[in-house]
């Protein structure tokens, strides 16, 4: 079974013109083509016309959730297309009353993997532009002007969406409208998610659509909404093999050549302080000095600051210019979050509050 | 029949053993692999960490020349007063005027003494030794402790031109005595483009990716082996130095220039303008342009972290103890929020419109009325690695038909 991306495409700038032809929205914030073939670029549209340049396909990487950040103070109300992943970003933002839910209109678009679009670029004409995708289950087909290439899911997905397929469901966990046919939601992981969708319900959520991956996928979900394939903290669990010295020397070669160029941060929606502790200027908690301590300092307090409201988006490893594995910081807290605490993964429901931002009455006191 | 003509070759082995008696006499910075496959201009310990197969470092080497992380001096309250001691390179040279004659800066041993990684800073120094981990290797940064010549292999055009570019910043009127330490102790070997990628576009500036101006010797990889092109006073001093290692063949070097220059302009997937863009520029600071690009920024630093014209720092003071501490100078970025924060809490470039414009006039114009040089050398790490694909390219043509 296949599906042509351009269906969903052709359904997504409807539901774009829509909004913005019924005032519904004042922006629209979805994805254009980008200069490269295997980029994609946001796209901010105020105009109804403007929905003709959206796009949609497997290199749709960037969370645009933490745009919305910069659209918190107005008035304005904003459209915004999520992925699954993006969704519980989106969660996140409103559990922290970082944007007014009334100002906000969610479209969701089912997401089968995006592609690591640095390793997928040398097979393509990097300028020819796509065309068309068609996924094939497992792998996607890409038309370009200089012909087709076809990427297996298990080769080329980035790492984060080859552990997602396997045991998250790809469904956005929060939207006001599906484009396409919304995708099959594994029962372990289906609880505690039918009540998240928003004000206005969810389109087009009758049909069961895909079928899932087959059988290692079934197995995967656990019971009660939480998350479990193979794959799943997996890189977590080799490094917690590591003794401390090794553990040490393993992320000293990688925070030594941290550029310090903020990027995993400003990508992050967990990020919405109004000033961040590392832009104080006159207290430097972190000097501006590049080495190995004032690096490491910036790393691990940037990863115990979003502890619990981190969602593994799995952004912060993207854009890093020197590939420090950082999602490995962020999921160590999250397995340690899903052990103790026996909570879900930051984002997959609204009403849970977050982890670690309460408390309840009957909550074990060891300090006492 | 018709007289050969010769160039001087050195060929693969020997160029390995070029390597291994410069590791002997010196010290060389050569692209190398890096934890998470990264390819970023480092000290190296063996020839064979020089990756030279390449299309160019993921990061600029400008921090070679301008390390991320400078201390520039040291000091200290005595209780009568207080104590200064310059540190880092070029500390006992005073800023002002250069010499006439700059030196040679191969002797070995030159400038050894105030060298760098004299002081404590030392973050980016070759780090735990490689027996584990990943990506076991070399890793980036500026500071050598060795004495002797200081040399950087593998110099594409685009980055020595940038030096072009700062020198001017660094190395005017009033030169920096740390700047003029790097530029006049280190020779540059660039090796010469063999294609050009999608991201390129060298060619807007009038750089010759073949016969790069500036370095002091150029090599052309040609069947296996290296043409070799002295550029300068110190380039034929080198050549002098290790003359046993260098031979002649019958080639004709500027005929395998003109086809490698031929065969890169067929690559070349941009011709831009970036004249007709800073035409644009001069006629107008506010355009609806700069809010409507500039909302995907993320004003994270990456662009001018990686990009080798960039040049803005920050300078402060580090003093853990209360009666001593360092002076330091640190990359900074335009693209930060607090960059141009001033004392009172007034940021006069309060957005993302401001910086990004900022940014790009400062790239395609600022730069280019200044100094008579252009601010960007068109190496396209930018558009590789920005998060949102903010793309300098597509900004020189859509300013160019703004008007």
């Amino acid at each position: 079974m296949s599906q042509s991306f351009n269906i969903l495409i052709e359904e997504l700038r409807k539901a774009a013109r829509e909004l913005l032809e019924e005032g519904r929205v004042d922006m629209f914030i979805g994805f254009g083509p980008g200069t490269m073939t295997t980029r994609t670029t946001p796209l901010f549209i105020r105009e109804p016309g403007g929905a003709e340049e959206l796009t949609w396909s497997p290199f749709c990487a960037v969370n645009l959730t933490g745009y919305l950040l910069d659209y918190r103070e107005g008035t304005e109300k904003i459209g915004i297309l999520v992925k699954g992943c993006d969704s519980r970003s989106v969660i996140r933002l409103l559990q922290d009353s970082q944007f007014p839910r009334e100002r906000l209109v969610i479209v969701g678009i089912p997401c089968t993997g995006i592609l690591d679009g640095e390793k997928a670029a040398p097979e393509l004409d990097p300028l020819a532009g796509v065309q068309e995708v068609i996924d094939q289950g497992d792998s996607f087909l890409v038309t370009t002007a200089g012909g087709e290439k076809s990427f297996a899911k298990e080769e080329y997905l980035l790492p984060r969406c080859l552990e997602c397929l396997e045991c998250l469901d790809a469904g956005p966990v929060v939207c006001d409208r599906f484009i396409g046919r919304e995708p099959s939601r594994r029962e372990g992981s289906r609880e505690g998610r039918r009540e998240a969708g928003g004000e206005s319900g969810q389109e087009g959520s009758g049909e069961s659509g895909r079928e899932s991956g087959g059988e290692s996928g079934q197995e995967a979900g656990r019971e009660g909404g939480r998350m479990g394939g193979k794959r799943r903290f997996a890189e977590v669990e080799e490094l917690e093999k590591l003794s401390p010295a090794e553990r040490s020397r393993y992320w000293d070669r990688y925070f030594q050549s941290c550029l310090r160029c903020y990027a995993c941060r400003n990508v992050c929606p967990a990020c919405n302080c109004r000033e961040c502790i590392f832009d104080e200027t006159g207290t430097d908690w972190v000097s501006k000095r590049n080495n190995l301590s004032e690096n490491t300092a910036y790393h691990i307090i940037r990863a115990l600051h979003v502890a619990g409201r981190c969602v593994d988006c799995g952004e912060c490893q993207r854009v890093c210019p020197v590939n420090i594995p950082l999602r490995a910081l962020n999921q160590k807290v999250l397995k340690d979050i899903e052990e103790l605490y026996d909570a879900p993964l930051p984002g997959t429901d609204l009403e849970q509050p977050p982890v670690l931002g309460h408390y309840c009455a009957g909550d074990p006191d060891e300090f006492k | 029949m018709v007289f050969p003509l010769t160039a001087k070759v050195i060929t693969a082995d020997k160029m390995q053993i070029l390597l291994e008696r410069l590791l002997e006499d010196g010290s060389v910075y050569a692209p190398v692999k890096q934890p998470g496959n990264v390819i970023r201009y480092a000290l190296i310990g063996k020839p064979e960490e020089a990756v030279l197969d390449f299309g160019n470092s993921d990061i600029s080497p400008k921090d070679i020349f301008f390390p991320q992380t400078e201390e520039m001096f040291h000091f200290e309250y005595t209780g009568e007063g207080v104590d200064l001691e310059a540190r880092g390179p070029g500390a006992g040279l005073e800023p002002g005027p250069r010499p006439s004659g700059p030196g040679s800066g191969l002797e070995p041993g030159a400038g050894a003494e105030s060298g760098p990684g004299t002081g404590p800073e030392s973050g980016l120094e070759p780090g735990p030794e490689s027996e584990a981990g990943p990506g076991a290797g070399p890793v980036a940064g500026p500071r050598s402790s060795r004495p002797g010549p200081r040399i950087v292999l593998g110099m594409r055009a685009c980055d020595v031109q940038a030096l072009s570019a700062l020198d001017p910043v660094f190395n005017g009127a009033r030169p920096d005595p740390q700047y003029r330490w790097y530029r006049e102790n280190t020779l540059i070997i660039s090796l010469a483009c063999e294609r050009a990628r999608a991201t390129c576009f060298c060619n807007a500036f009038g750089i010759d990716p073949v016969a790069p101006g500036g370095a002091d010797l150029v090599l052309i990889r040609h069947r296996g082996d290296y043409i070799v092109e002295e550029c300068s006073g110190k380039g034929r001093e080198f050549m002098e130095q290790y003359k046993d290692l260098f031979g002649t063949a019958d080639i004709d070097p500027e005929g395998v220039k003109e086809e490698r220059r031929s065969r890169l302009e067929g690559q070349f997937a941009h011709h831009l303008s970036p004249s007709r863009a800073k035409e644009t520029m001069d006629k107008y600071f506010e355009l609806p342009y700069w809010e409507e690009i500039s909302r995907k920024c993320l004003g994270c630093g990456i662009c001018t972290y990686i990009c080798p014209t960039c040049h803005c720092f920050d300078i402060f003071d580090f003093a853990p103890e209360e009666t001593a501490g360092s002076r330091y100078r640190c990359w900074d970025s335009c693209m930060y929020g607090d960059f141009t924060k001033m004392a009172g809490g007034h940021n006069p470039r309060p957005g993302k419109k401001e910086r990004v414009r900022n940014r790009f006039m400062h790239k395609i114009k600022y730069h280019l009325d200044r100094y008579g040089v252009d601010g960007c050398v068109g190496c396209g790490r930018c558009i590789i690695k920005c998060p949102v694909n903010m793309d300098i390219t597509s900004i020189i043509t859509g300013l160019g038909e703004v008007t």
